[in-house]
């Protein structure tokens, strides 16, 4: 969003060429409704929008749709009444908000909504002195709800728009021109939350709360303009018909087109290097963000000359991870998620994978590049590293889950201590997400030969969970360490079978070992695979092949897992 | 009981106030919270303690591998009660996972009092 210095604080004029009607010196219930329905549109199309800014691993989903959802609530307790007076409209939108709210931020819009009511109990029709004090009253309500207001959030934002509507109301302008400035104080609030937070300010973003609010307050102000333009019914909304007019992005009025961001890893590196940085940037451009230590500096501007800028951070040094990315383009798919410098390439590498939205994503932890590879044949969209020695967390899971687009997840832990971080991310996101408990990656192999986007999902989950009953993994490493267990006599060095975390077996060499756990778990199973690890070879994979004739088994297959520390994992099947 | 940690190379314990406090700390950020009362509840009035006292509006417990916690609260009037209360739990819960790394077993939110905002 581009601000211009000279609008800082003094009220818009009334436009010259808008017509009469379209300069109302009050709002009247049918005008309301117009307003709310046009925020209820626009908070929709910029859903994904706000949650791509969600910087915070909150537990509480994403605030876009906790928002949305909110206020769609609201909206619907107005259906099949028809209200006309604005006190009544006001009281059954604040009361569907309570009803309706969801998550962190939707409480704090169904306060917002309240405040905007009681300001109205006994109003039929708004003024503009009655509108300002409305938008004062929803802010002083909202600042009540909680122990330790902190600035730079929504909280902040509506008391900024609040600001802006009080002034209007001096000056004696009209409603619209009430709202534009409403609207533009709480831009100009929402510019400065990273100023006021400093994780808002490290991931190079807004508040993501204070946005849904600026994008409500907009959405209100579009409802009224457009109100003859547009007929803001539920179908519309359903199939989301943009308006004739200008797409929403666009009204922020892109002056500069690129989206730059880099590291610089700082050569000659003193005391103000970044404060040397910024000044000379801001020539380029504008949304600077100059962060770092006197070593490494992000970079992030928004430029319509993105070769200068890497040319001057040229000068500083080396530079990495850059990231270029065309606004106008962004704010036409509006879909883009919210790249972080660390996730950069982890993000572009996966792009083409995820930039569709599907119904079903699929993320399944591993370790070794065969497996990766052979998952991601299957269909796994994302795959996490990890493994025995490496546990994900909880939160790798639910950023992976957030980076899919898709409706649905399923998650395939592959190991017996992961099951447990999954489940809990599972129950953290607001995505509908299943947990599929396999222990090993030859089960999800499994598992995956059945996988179905047409059943519901935890049809689907029950159908391969059963697919991996039968199936038994055999899992063939090095013992490092001397150890005594199930009647073993281990030395470091030998050569282990583990069927279901039991050792089954220990021995010299590979062939025997393998072939014993044959002796003891073959039932003349119909297909045998063999995944060889990074520490051996498909040479010798196949001389254990070849080892196991005596078994005559109808398919024995070899692929590259990988894996570190199992030299081999065996599934029976 | 504090909540303890071996491996090889030694332990770590966390004081059951430490994770009381941070439970406090959390569960203050949400948002429809305005305040804990106190667990004495004798005279029957629910008390608004201040941010020194937090803890006192809490209870936790901790067993063997398990975290269980009861939170004595005050919310806003006009707030959808139960939906602060989820946030409050679901906040609590990832908060404690996030930064001492104890699973949350149970989160008892008991809403102790309503406070209706100032009129301004």
């Amino acid at each position: 969003m581009v601000m211009k210095a000279n609008e800082e604080s003094k009220p818009q004029n009334q436009s010259n060429d808008s017509p009469k009607d379209q300069n109302p010196k009050q709002i009247d219930g049918s005008m309301l409704i117009s307003m709310l329905r046009g925020a209820q549109w626009y908070l929709k199309e910029s859903e994904s929008h706000i949650n791509s800014l969600n910087v915070f691993p909150v537990p509480d989903g994403d605030t876009g749709t906790n928002m949305y959802h909110t206020f769609k609530e609201a909206m619907n307790n107005l259906d099949g009444k028809s209200l006309s007076k604005v006190n009544q409209i006001t009281s059954q939108i604040a009361r569907g908000a309570l009803m309706g709210a969801r998550g962190n931020s939707g409480v704090i819009l169904s306060q917002l909504l309240r405040g905007f009511s009681e300001a109205n109990k006994e109003n039929e029709i708004l003024d503009v002195e009655q509108l300002a004090k409305s938008f004062r009253r929803a802010a002083s309500v909202a600042y009540n709800g909680v122990m330790k207001p902190v600035e730079g959030t929504i909280l902040t934002v509506a008391s900024k728009a609040a600001e802006g509507a009080e002034l209007s109301s001096e000056n004696n302008l009209d409603i619209v021109n009430t709202l534009q400035n409403t609207l533009e104080f709480a831009k100009q609030a929402l510019e400065k939350t990273p100023e006021q937070l400093p994780a808002l300010k490290e991931a190079g973003v807004v508040d993501a709360g204070g946005k849904g609010y600026v994008i409500i307050l907009e959405g209100m102000l579009r409802g009224l303009q457009d109100k003859d333009d547009i007929e803001f019914d539920e179908e519309i909304l359903q199939k989301e018909v943009k308006p004739e007019k200008e797409k929403p992005e666009k009204e922020e009025e892109l002056t500069y087109m690129y989206d730059t961001q880099l590291l610089i890893d700082i050569e000659d590196s003193s005391n103000n290097v970044l404060e040397k940085i910024r000044e000379e940037l801001n020539n380029y451009g504008d949304s600077l963000i100059v962060v770092g230590s006197e070593s490494t500096v992000k970079v992030h501007v928004h430029t319509n000359h993105p070769g200068i800028v890497l040319e001057y951070a040229l000068q500083q040094g080396s530079i990495k991870d850059i990231v270029v990315e065309n606004m106008q383009l962004q704010a036409d798919k509006k879909t883009e998620p919210n790249i972080k410098a660390t996730e950069v390439s982890d993000i572009q590498k996966n792009k083409d994978k995820v930039k569709e939205i599907k119904p079903r994503g699929i993320i399944a932890v591993a370790q070794g590049e065969g497996f990766s590879t052979i998952l991601q044949e299957l269909g796994v969209d994302k795959i996490i590293s990890g493994g025995n020695t490496n546990n994900p967390s909880t939160n790798d899971f639910v950023k992976a889950i957030k980076e899919i687009k898709a409706r649905e997840i399923m998650l395939l832990p592959n190991n017996k201590n992961i099951v447990s971080s999954a489940e809990q991310a599972a129950s953290l996101v607001d995505k509908k997400t299943a947990v599929l408990s396999t222990t090993s990656i030859p089960e999800a192999i499994a598992s995956l030969m059945v996988f179905d986007e047409d059943i519901d999902l935890f049809e689907l989950k029950d159908k391969m969970e059963k697919e991996i009953e039968d199936l038994k993994t055999i899992q063939i490493t090095e013992a490092v360490k001397e150890s005594k267990i199930n009647g073993f006599e281990i030395k470091p060095g030998d050569i282990i079978g583990v069927y279901n975390d039991d050792i089954l077996c220990c021995g010299e060499n590979y062939v025997d070992v393998i072939l014993e756990i044959f002796e003891k778990k073959y039932e003349g199973e119909e297909l045998v695979t063999i995944y060889f690890g990074e520490n051996t070879d498909r040479e010798h994979a196949l001389n254990i092949k070849e080892s196991l004739k005596e078994y005559s088994v109808p398919e024995i297959e070899v692929y590259k897992g990988g894996q570190p520390i199992y030299s081999y994992i065996i599934s029976l099947e | 009981m504090e909540k303890m940690w071996t491996n090889e190379e030694g332990s770590i314990t966390i004081a059951k106030e430490v994770i009381g406090q941070i439970a406090g700390m959390a569960a203050m950020e949400c948002y429809g919270l305005v305040g804990m009362a106190s667990r004495n509840m004798q005279d029957g009035l629910a008390e608004l303690l201040g941010q020194e006292n937090l803890t006192k509006g809490l209870a936790v417990k901790v067993s063997e591998d398990k975290v269980e916690l009861e939170l004595n609260i005050i919310v806003e009037y006009g707030t959808n009660i139960h939906e602060v209360a989820q946030n409050i739990i679901d906040k609590v819960t990832y908060t404690l996972k996030d930064s001492v790394g104890v699973e949350v077993e149970k989160v008892d939110v008991n809403v102790q009092g309503v406070r209706v905002g100032n009129e301004s």
